[in-house]
């Protein structure tokens, strides 16, 4: 079973897709900021990351770049979620070491395709 | 509402900022509705699915509401200069041409404004046979196309348009509702290039638009750059096949080094070739008669030579020279020159056969082999090139050839020692070339 982490500071969202998630199939582990976000990457050793970009603490950017230069957690897959939906997001996402990027609201087949093509590489 | 993004600024900074807020809220709507119709579905209760259903629907008209909200800064009074540079930067877009194809008129409009206003030149078409007309007799850069239509659904017209148009030619991008993943699936293996779902996401349309232009760019730009390579390859096949097998020409291409003039250092094996005693049968009959006597030999011993591999570099009248090793480097050049020699002579059967069935004279066959280090390449000037090959190792080759008498097949030292095993000499000679300090001896091969 594939260990997904899901950074989102939003109860209702982060309520929402980790029950997706987990009818889905994948074991959720959770974390409600940025820096609990990159504690939880280095201790549990996800599989794939899901990361909000708007989060308290520390940003999605910030985490993601955190994640992407240590060492231990560099190779698991990010993919960043975002309600923001403009052009320079993907790019910022993309730049601060996103492997993919997902618009809210979460289109579910959608962003569980991406998933499956990051676990599976 | 949590704190936003820095990055975000002014009027429009706070409409995104609205944005973000809703779009965050939708999300849980969405969300949660369609966990609960998955359960509804589970537990067989219709009514929920439905209800469920008209949830969502609502959910996806909000959200395309809020995203028409920032496309429209005139109904928000937003001061257009305050646009971030991420937003001023979608204008500056290359023109390209666009069809949507759609039975809804809002959505048909919807798009083609909001394409419109990123500087694409949109048209409709609210129907499959429309749309078909219209891909017939405009020329469109790419065609977004609505899966679900009465009458001839979106699946159908891909189909038709993919006899005409490939995906290079004519990317196509699917629009389908939520739900609709098998369709999405049959499209995609019908020639889709690519699919957006509804209510349309702007900025990843927008994305995805860009992407399939940029990639049919790219193929138009390879295909004539293919087109140019092709016409060039032709030029050089024309140039050098006179001189050369296909399959040189084909190696030459391969690798562009080999069409540069200037040469390298080599050891091949050379053969000469000619008909003994030719010259004063050549006085004695009439010039067409020689050219076809000289044609049939020479044919079919070209066949023989390339059979086993060699190049013949000239025709030097009657007589012939071949390479072995270039130039396509061998390890056998020795043994295959020693080989095709003897099978050349073998050939002299057929060649007299037909000379005498032409009525024409019986002629006999010298071959004369060296081996040693050559220089080859393009030898010639810009307008006139050929392979050619120098060195005094290629003057031995022919003074061999010429102590030949008819019938036989004289190697130096060096092509019978690399020659390897089992060759069958049955007589040695020795001579002392002109120019050569000491004598040499040459072995006839049998």
């Amino acid at each position: 079973m594939h260990k997904i982490l899901l950074v989102e500071d939003n109860e209702m969202n982060r309520d929402m897709l980790s029950r997706r998630l987990q009818r889905k199939g994948y074991e959720v582990i959770l974390a409600v900021d940025g820096e609990e976000g990159v504690r939880l990457a280095a201790a549990h050793d996800p599989d794939l990351i899901l990361m909000d970009i708007s989060l308290p603490v520390k940003d999605g950017y910030a985490s993601t770049r955190e994640l992407k230069a240590d060492p231990a957690t560099q190779s698991i897959p990010i993919i960043a979620l975002t309600a923001n939906a403009m052009n320079g997001d993907r790019q910022r996402c993309l730049d601060s070491g996103c492997d993919e990027y997902e618009t809210k609201p979460v289109d579910l087949p959608r962003l569980l395709a991406k998933m499956w093509t990051l676990l599976s590489a | 509402m949590k704190s936003p993004d820095n990055s975000l600024a002014g009027a429009h900074g706070a409409l995104a900022r609205l944005r973000h807020d809703l779009r965050t809220e939708l999300d849980q709507i969405l969300g949660y509705a369609e966990m609960l119709q998955e359960d509804a579905k589970k537990r067989l209760e219709e009514g929920w699915v439905r209800d469920l259903e008209h949830i969502q629907e609502a959910g996806h008209r909000v959200l395309a509401l809020i995203d028409n909200l920032l496309e429209q800064p005139s109904a928000v009074e937003i001061d257009r200069g305050a646009r971030s540079a991420d937003e001023q930067s979608d204008q500056v877009l290359d023109k390209a041409s666009l069809l949507v194809v759609d039975d809804h008129e809002m959505n048909r409009d919807m798009l083609s404004r909001r394409l419109g206003r990123k500087g694409y030149d949109v048209d409709t078409a609210a129907d499959g046979p429309e749309a078909l007309r219209k891909i017939e007799a405009g020329s469109f850069d790419l065609v977004l196309l609505d899966i679900m239509m009465p009458g001839m659904n979106g699946i159908e017209v891909l189909t038709r348009l993919r006899q005409r148009n490939s995906p290079t030619e004519l990317p196509v991008i699917m629009v389908s509702a939520k739900g609709e993943s098998a369709d999405m699936v049959v499209a995609l293996q019908a020639g889709a290039s690519d699919y957006v779902t509804k209510p349309v996401d702007l900025p990843v349309a927008l994305a995805r638009v860009r992407t399939q232009l940029a990639l049919k760019r790219a193929s138009d730009a390879a295909v004539l750059l293919s087109g140019q390579v092709e016409m060039r390859n032709r030029m050089i096949r024309q140039i050098f096949g006179r001189y050369l097998t296909d399959e040189v020409v084909e190696s030459l291409l391969e690798r562009p080094e080999g069409l540069r003039l200037g040469g390298e250092k080599r050891r091949i094996s050379i053969l000469l070739a000619d008909l003994r005693g030719f010259t004063p049968l050549s006085e004695s009959l009439p010039p067409e008669t020689i050219v076809a006597l000289v044609n049939g030999y020479l044919g079919i011993m070209s066949e023989v030579i390339i059979e086993h591999g060699g190049t013949i570099d000239e025709f030097i009248g009657d007589a012939i020279l071949v390479l072995f090793g270039a130039p396509i480097e061998r390890s056998d050049h020795a043994r295959a020159s020693v080989t095709c020699a003897q099978a050349m002579q073998r050939a002299m059967e057929e060649v007299n056969r037909r000379n005498a069935e032409a009525g024409l004279p019986a002629v006999a066959m010298g071959i004369g082999i060296n081996t040693g280090e050559v220089v080859v390449g393009n030898i010639g000037s810009e307008r006139r090139a050929k392979y050619g090959v120098v060195g005094h190792n290629v003057n031995l080759a022919a003074r061999i050839e010429s102590y030949t008498s008819g019938g036989q097949i004289l190697i130096s030292e060096s092509t019978l020692s690399e020659a390897g095993e089992g060759l069958r000499v049955v007589d040695e000679l020795e001579v002392t070339p002109k120019g050569l300090r000491a004598p040499m001896t040459l072995y006839e091969v049998g």
